[in-house]
């Protein structure tokens, strides 16, 4: 009975990430991402690979999710037509301007609550300030970006 | 550490000093006294030499010696005060010691008060004194002297050798025949501020907090008897904001900048960071909420970089602070070297403006930048426990360490530190998952009071505490370069943890090493610095043995720079050298030998001693020790042979504050300075003698000042480091004052005001 109830909540998983997930327009893989983020080259301390599930939002952040940790956001800003990605953990407190959110992001409907993403990206970090845990600041390109 | 205001202690008679009960009257009443159990004071007979050997073969630590030969012995684990009695009173027979006491404790075990040799009795009626003498005799007194301040009170000398002060005074109350009698006590006076988490504080007062090493702090609270700061020193907080609301911070504030590009006049856009950091360097002190700043009078400019000290915002933030007068720049944070970071770096250099940053979290061997360019002091973390900060240190946070290397400069605590935070839940505090690794297994929980953290973590913690020294240095002396504020906060660093210090090309200001740079930076004696106003360096200076070998004894060696630990025997031998030096007032010694104490191989390496110091010579001294192992053998000269025994050291001019010149008969040539004021009291100048006086406010001529025919005075009104010269007024030479009463010499009075005839 329990091994029937998790097969038919697996099963229900797979097909509503089937039904929401975009097509492989999603990768970055054959996209040049200089052209996009030219302001990057020269002045980085680090690239810090990261990748990873989130949620995207429009204009502003949940005041409950500002603070927490072990989360991942990407705030995008249609009238600067500008995105930030946030990512807290208890070892570091990443955030970013994304130098290449997509297109075809920018025309998603995003509930209030936020839209689900999977990510892969490049942070190239610019500074850090020096507590424990570290706060540090860059540019993220994004290299895989799908919602979910 | 605390400061000890010692009340005319003299040498004394046996103190007896055995289990019993601890009590004084105060308003009539017993009043019970805590002794503590692991300490006591101890009066040199004459110098720290034997007291150190003797200490050392017992296992107990000695504080630093004050002055007057006076200072507190530490017993260790499972020694007491009783049952080291024998031992104590063996040293008071051996001629080493002329005094003890016990050291009475408040409830938490601070040091309230010791005994001195000295009685204080106050008569019933002034019709009373010869029952004064009577009692006097009977109990081995001697009538010292009337009180300034009370013609029924007097002060008396204690004689015996079976009763001490205390023991002495509960007698002679009981009798009945006086108001009251109480011993003179040595009082430790602790200036701390009354704000609530100033007892966590252990970066500015180390009394053990977090299994820490008491002492192993920056000196804070004695820094604050000279200066609390001044409001026109400015300390910009280059970072990612300050709440500028902040109940704890808003007197200090002044208005600062966004270097993001935005108008938010420097408040902070919801990361703590740069709140924090304001509040370890200048959040008001003493006002009964929060936490104490290091320079807690001090302005704080606030700038916003936002979440990320990106190179554009640094710099942008620096060129400001520098337009804007800023006399400190605090920089916790690291970044990506730009041309354009380099050029605002020199340009606030040029402008005077003192550079600090932070090394960074990684306990890698390389320095960030900022902190790595040449005009930055870089200042990386240390433990409680006056370790580098690393994975292994005492505080129990694993998962970093203090960056360090050949460019460090300096430590300054940076772990566990209670600091302010932005107001309500956003911030560090109530975060909690964000601590995931703070507090290591020290502290479980943040403030009850969300406007504050605990536990502040990092060499970013670590960089405002010199911050804040910087601006205290300059609230003393504004006339001081920006490289001259370095040289003294390098020069007085204490040389903490089991490094080995050792004198090092390109490091001009002491000995160093590349874990803990010149050392753990040191307020009190920085701002007492700050009031030299010449220096005269030596380099270099070889010494010779003085004296004869000592007797063989016993070492015990648990950490050093080339012995192993272990036990040993050893002699020791004690290196003099003699400098001259160009006319100087008080002139204080700073610097190191490559010799040891006389106290123990554990500490006191690189030690230079002071044996005298006049107004153009000076003699200094340091220690080296033949060594043999417990079977005898030979092992030779530690930590070098005396032809090798080098000198460096500085000679500074260091001024006292007031200066209260008593009981003085001059019949040569004498001159005396002091920042604020000089009194004289008591004081003669005979004929043909010179005396020259200079203070920078006032000089007060007191009852008892005589100047004869034929001397010459001289009183400068000289304001010191105001940084614009004033002409020095110079009073009528060769007046003769009989008996003059309290006089004023004010500035720019004295050519107007006639002095007394």
């Amino acid at each position: 009975m329990k091994n029937n109830i998790l097969k038919l909540t697996a099963f229900l998983l797979i097909l509503t990430g089937s039904v929401s997930c975009e097509n492989d327009i999603g990768t970055y893989k054959d996209r040049p991402i200089y052209t996009l983020c030219k302001k990057i080259e020269g002045s980085y301390l680090n690239i810090l690979k990261l990748q990873g599930n989130g949620r995207l939002f429009l204009d502003s952040i949940p005041v409950k999710l500002v603070s927490q940790n072990n989360v991942t956001l990407i705030v995008y800003y249609p009238e600067q037509d500008s995105a930030i990605f946030k990512l807290s953990n208890p070892e570091a407190i990443y955030n970013a301007e994304i130098c290449n959110f997509p297109d075809y992001a920018k025309h998603w409907e995003i509930p209030l609550q936020g839209k689900t993403f999977s990510f892969e990206g490049d942070f190239y970090e610019e500074g850090r300030y020096l507590s424990v845990p570290p706060y540090i600041g860059g540019k993220m390109v994004l290299t895989v970006f799908k919602s979910k | 550490m605390k400061i000890l205001i010692f009340v005319l202690i003299s040498v004394c008679t046996i103190c007896e000093l055995s289990a019993q009960e601890f009590y004084m009257y105060i308003g009539g009443q017993k009043h019970y006294l805590n002794v503590a159990q692991d300490r006591m004071i101890v009066k040199l007979e004459h110098d720290t030499v034997n007291i150190g050997n003797t200490i050392s073969m017992y296992s107990t630590n000695i504080s630093e010696t004050d002055q007057r030969g006076i200072m507190i012995v530490e017993f260790q684990e499972k020694n007491t005060v009783n049952n080291n009695f024998e031992l104590i009173d063996s040293w008071k027979k051996q001629g080493v010691i002329s005094f003890f006491s016990p050291i009475y404790v408040d409830e938490v075990g601070n040091n309230l008060s010791a005994l001195t040799d000295q009685v204080i009795i106050r008569l019933k009626d002034n019709s009373d004194y010869s029952i004064l003498q009577k009692s006097a005799i009977a109990n081995s007194l001697e009538i010292l002297r009337q009180s300034d301040f009370d013609e029924k009170t007097y002060i008396l000398v204690n004689h015996s050798d079976k009763q001490n002060a205390l023991q002495i005074s509960n007698a002679l109350y009981e009798t009945g025949l006086f108001d009251y009698v109480e011993p003179n006590f040595i009082l430790f006076i602790n200036y701390s501020t009354n704000d609530t988490y100033f007892p966590q504080q252990w970066g500015l007062n180390n009394t053990g907090q977090y299994g820490g090493a008491s002492g192993i702090d920056i000196n804070a609270p004695e820094a604050w008897t000279i200066t609390t700061g001044s409001p026109n020193i400015r300390i910009a907080i280059l970072d990612s904001g300050t709440d500028l609301t902040h109940p704890d911070l808003i007197n200090n504030l002044l208005p600062g900048f966004d270097a993001t590009g935005g108008s938010n006049g420097g408040n902070q856009s919801g990361v703590g960071h740069g709140t924090a950091c304001a509040g370890i360097a200048a959040a008001q002190g003493n006002n009964s909420i929060g936490i104490t700043g290091v320079a807690y009078n001090c302005g704080i400019l606030p700038i916003h970089m936002g979440s990320s000290p990106l190179s554009d915002r640094v710099a942008s933030g620096l060129n400001w602070a520098t337009q804007n007068n800023a006399n400190v720049v605090s920089m916790s944070f690291t970044t990506g070297e730009t041309n354009a970071i380099n050029l605002e770096l020199a340009e606030a250099t040029a402008a005077n403006c003192v550079l600090v940053a932070a090394t960074g979290n990684s306990n890698l061997s390389t320095i960030g930048y900022p902190a790595s360019h040449l005009n930055v002091i870089a200042v990386g973390a240390i433990s409680p426990c006056g370790q580098r900060k690393s994975p292994t240190s005492c505080d129990g946070e694993t998962t970093w360490g203090s960056n360090y290397g050949t460019a460090l400069d300096v430590v300054a605590p940076g772990v566990l530190i209670p600091t302010t935070d932005i107001q309500g839940i956003a911030g560090y505090n109530p975060n909690l998952p964000i601590h995931t690794n703070n507090g290591g297994n020290k502290i479980t929980n943040d403030y009850a009071d969300l406007d504050y953290t605990v536990w502040f973590n990092g060499t970013s913690a670590a960089c405002p505490h010199v911050a804040g020294i910087a601006a205290l240095v300059l609230s003393v002396n504004p006339c001081l370069t920006q490289q001259e504020v370095r040289n003294i906060i390098e020069m007085s660093c204490e040389k903490v943890g089991s490094y080995c210090y050792s004198t090092t090309a390109g490091r001009p200001n002491g000995t160093w090493n590349n874990q803990t740079g010149y050392g753990l930076v040191n307020a009190y004696k920085a701002v007492q610095y700050a009031h030299s106003t010449t220096i005269t360096n030596f380099e270099n200076i070889s010494g010779s043995p003085y004296g004869t070998l000592s007797n063989q004894y016993a070492w015990q060696v648990s950490s050093s720079c080339g012995l192993a630990a272990g036990n040993y025997l050893v002699k020791r031998r004690e290196i003099r050298a003699t400098v001259s030096y160009p006319h100087t007032l008080s002139p204080v010694i700073v610097g190191a030998a490559n010799g040891l104490s006389a106290a123990s191989p554990n500490n006191g390496r690189q030690y230079i001693g002071t044996v005298s110091a006049s107004e153009t010579s000076a003699t200094v001294n340091t220690y080296i020790y033949e060594v043999y192992s417990i079977a005898g053998q030979y092992l030779g000269w530690y930590p070098t042979t005396a032809t090798n025994v080098r000198f460096n050291f500085k000679v500074l001019s260091a001024l006292d504050t007031d200066l209260h010149l008593q009981n003085q008969n001059i019949t040569t040539t004498a001159s005396h300075a002091a920042i604020k004021s000089i009194t004289a009291e008591d004081f003669t100048i005979q004929s043909g003698a010179n005396v020259t006086l200079r203070a920078g406010e006032q000089t007060v001529l007191k009852h008892g000042f005589y100047a004869v025919d034929g001397s010459t005075f001289r009183a400068y009104i000289e304001p010191f480091f105001t940084c614009e010269q004033f002409p020095a007024m110079v009073a009528p030479q060769n007046d003769n004052y009989q008996e003059a009463p309290d006089y004023v010499i004010k500035n720019y009075e004295v050519e107007n005001t006639p002095l007394p005839n």
